[in-house]
C-alpha cells in the first residue's frame, strides 16, 4: 500500500511531464539538515547528497589565534562545537602602547547549529556577533567589532547562538571558520 | 426561392481556339424535373444551451489544467538542478517541490474533467441530432438568353427553383 502511494507523485509526474530533477551535490544543506526528498546531509561537505554517500560529521580544531601586536594583522582558526551546550575559548591579547580596532568573523554551515561568538573583558562582556552578510557557499556568517585597549587579554568563546535551534539535539553541533582583523583605529 | 443560373459560353474565335467537333453545343437539354434538397433541422433551445455549457466546460477545465501543469513545469524548473547551484535548501526551495506535486493533481484533475466533457459534449451532439427534412421545390420554366460577340455569341439559359 506504501509502495503505490508512492508511485502517485510519479504517474502524476510521468502525466504531466513535469517532475523535479534533482542530482546530488546540487544544493548545500539547509537549516536543520534539510535537503530535498529523497536526499541527505552529507556531515563533511554540507551538501545534499544520495543517502549511499553520507558521512557522519566531523570536524578538527584549530590553531590558537595568538598575540596582536601593535601592527594590523589578520588573524584565523577553525574549530566545532560538538555539542549544543559546548564552547571553544580563544585569547586575543593586545601589545603595550596601542590601541586596535578588532573586527571579527565566523563564518559557519547552515546545515547545522548557528553559532555565535561573544568577547569577554575578564567577566564583562565586550561585544556579541551578530548575523552578518548574505549565506555563501551554504554558510552563515556572525560579526562583531569592538575597541581593543592597550596591553590587555580578551576572551573570545564560541558555541550556540542565543535561540539556536539543535534540531532536538540531532543538529547540535557545528563547525566554524574564525578570521580576526586587527587595525590601527 | 432560390434563383439558379447556367451560363454556356461559346466563343468562335477560329484564331484563338476551335470548338469540338464531336460535341453537340445545341444539343436540347433535358427537361429540368423537380429539386430535392435536405434542410437541417434546428435543435431545440435547451439542447443547444446543453451541448455549449459542456463544450465550454471542457474547453474551461483544459485550460485549467494547462495552467497547473505550466505551474508544475514552473516550479519544476525552478529546483531541478544537475550541477552544484551554490544554493542552500530552503523552504521557499521546499515549498517549489511541493508545489509541482500539488500542481501535478490539480492539471490530471482538469484535463481528466475536460476529457469527460468533451466525451459528454459528443454524446449529446450525436444522441440529440434532429435529423433532416427533404424539401422538394419545381423549378420555373426556363429562359434561353443569347448574347451576340465578337466572332460568336454567349448562349444561356436561366431559371429559378
Amino acid at each position: 500500500m506504501k509502495l503505490s502511494l508512492a508511485l502517485v507523485p510519479v504517474v502524476l509526474a510521468a502525466l504531466t511531464g513535469c517532475a523535479a530533477e534533482i542530482t546530488s551535490d546540487s544544493y548545500y544543506c539547509g537549516p536543520a539538515e534539510a535537503c530535498p526528498p529523497d536526499l541527505e546531509c552529507d556531515g563533511v561537505t554540507n551538501l545534499c547528497v544520495a543517502p549511499a554517500n553520507v558521512m557522519t560529521f566531523t570536524c578538527e580544531e584549530g590553531p590558537p589565534l595568538g598575540a596582536a601586536t601593535c601592527d594590523p594583522a589578520s588573524l584565523q582558526s577553525h574549530g566545532c562545537i560538538l555539542t549544543p551546550d559546548g564552547a571553544d575559548h580563544y585569547t586575543i591579547a593586545t601589545g603595550a602602547g596601542c590601541t586596535m580596532s578588532v573586527s571579527m568573523t565566523l563564518t559557519f554551515p547552515v546545515a547545522f547549529m548557528p553559532l555565535g561568538a561573544t568577547i569577554k573583558d575578564g567577566d564583562t562582556v565586550v561585544a556579541t556577533t551578530t548575523p552578518c552578510g548574505e549565506i555563501h557557499n551554504g554558510a552563515w556568517a556572525a560579526c562583531a567589532t569592538f575597541s581593543a585597549a592597550p596591553n590587555k587579554t580578551y576572551t573570545l568563546d564560541v558555541g550556540a547562538a542565543t535561540g539556536a535551534t539543535t534540531c532536538g539535539g540531532t543538529c547540535g553541533f557545528n563547525r566554524f571558520a574564525l578570521t580576526v582583523q586587527v587595525t590601527r583605529p | 426561392m432560390r434563383r439558379g443560373v447556367l451560363v454556356l459560353a461559346i466563343v468562335f474565335a477560329g484564331t484563338v481556339a476551335r470548338a469540338r467537333a464531336d460535341v453537340d453545343y445545341f444539343k436540347a437539354a433535358q427537361k429540368p424535373t423537380t429539386v430535392t434538397y435536405h434542410v437541417g433541422n434546428d435543435r431545440p433551445e435547451r439542447t443547444r444551451w446543453l451541448i455549449g455549457g459542456l463544450g465550454g466546460a471542457a474547453g474551461l477545465s483544459l485550460l485549467a489544467g494547462a495552467y497547473f501543469n505550466f505551474e508544475a513545469h514552473d516550479a519544476a524548473t525552478k529546483v531541478s538542478a544537475h550541477t552544484l547551484t551554490g544554493k542552500v535548501w530552503s523552504d521557499d526551495l521546499q515549498g517549489d517541490y511541493d508545489r509541482i506535486h500539488s500542481s501535478n493533481v490539480k492539471a490530471i484533475v482538469g484535463y481528466s474533467l475536460a476529457g469527460a466533457f468533451a466525451i459528454a459534449t459528443i454524446v449529446v451532439v450525436l444522441k440529440s441530432d434532429p435529423g433532416e427534412t427533404d424539401v422538394e421545390v419545381d423549378p420555373t420554366k426556363p429562359t434561353a438568353m443569347i448574347a451576340p460577340t465578337p466572332g460568336g455569341a454567349i448562349v444561356g439559359a436561366s431559371w429559378g427553383f
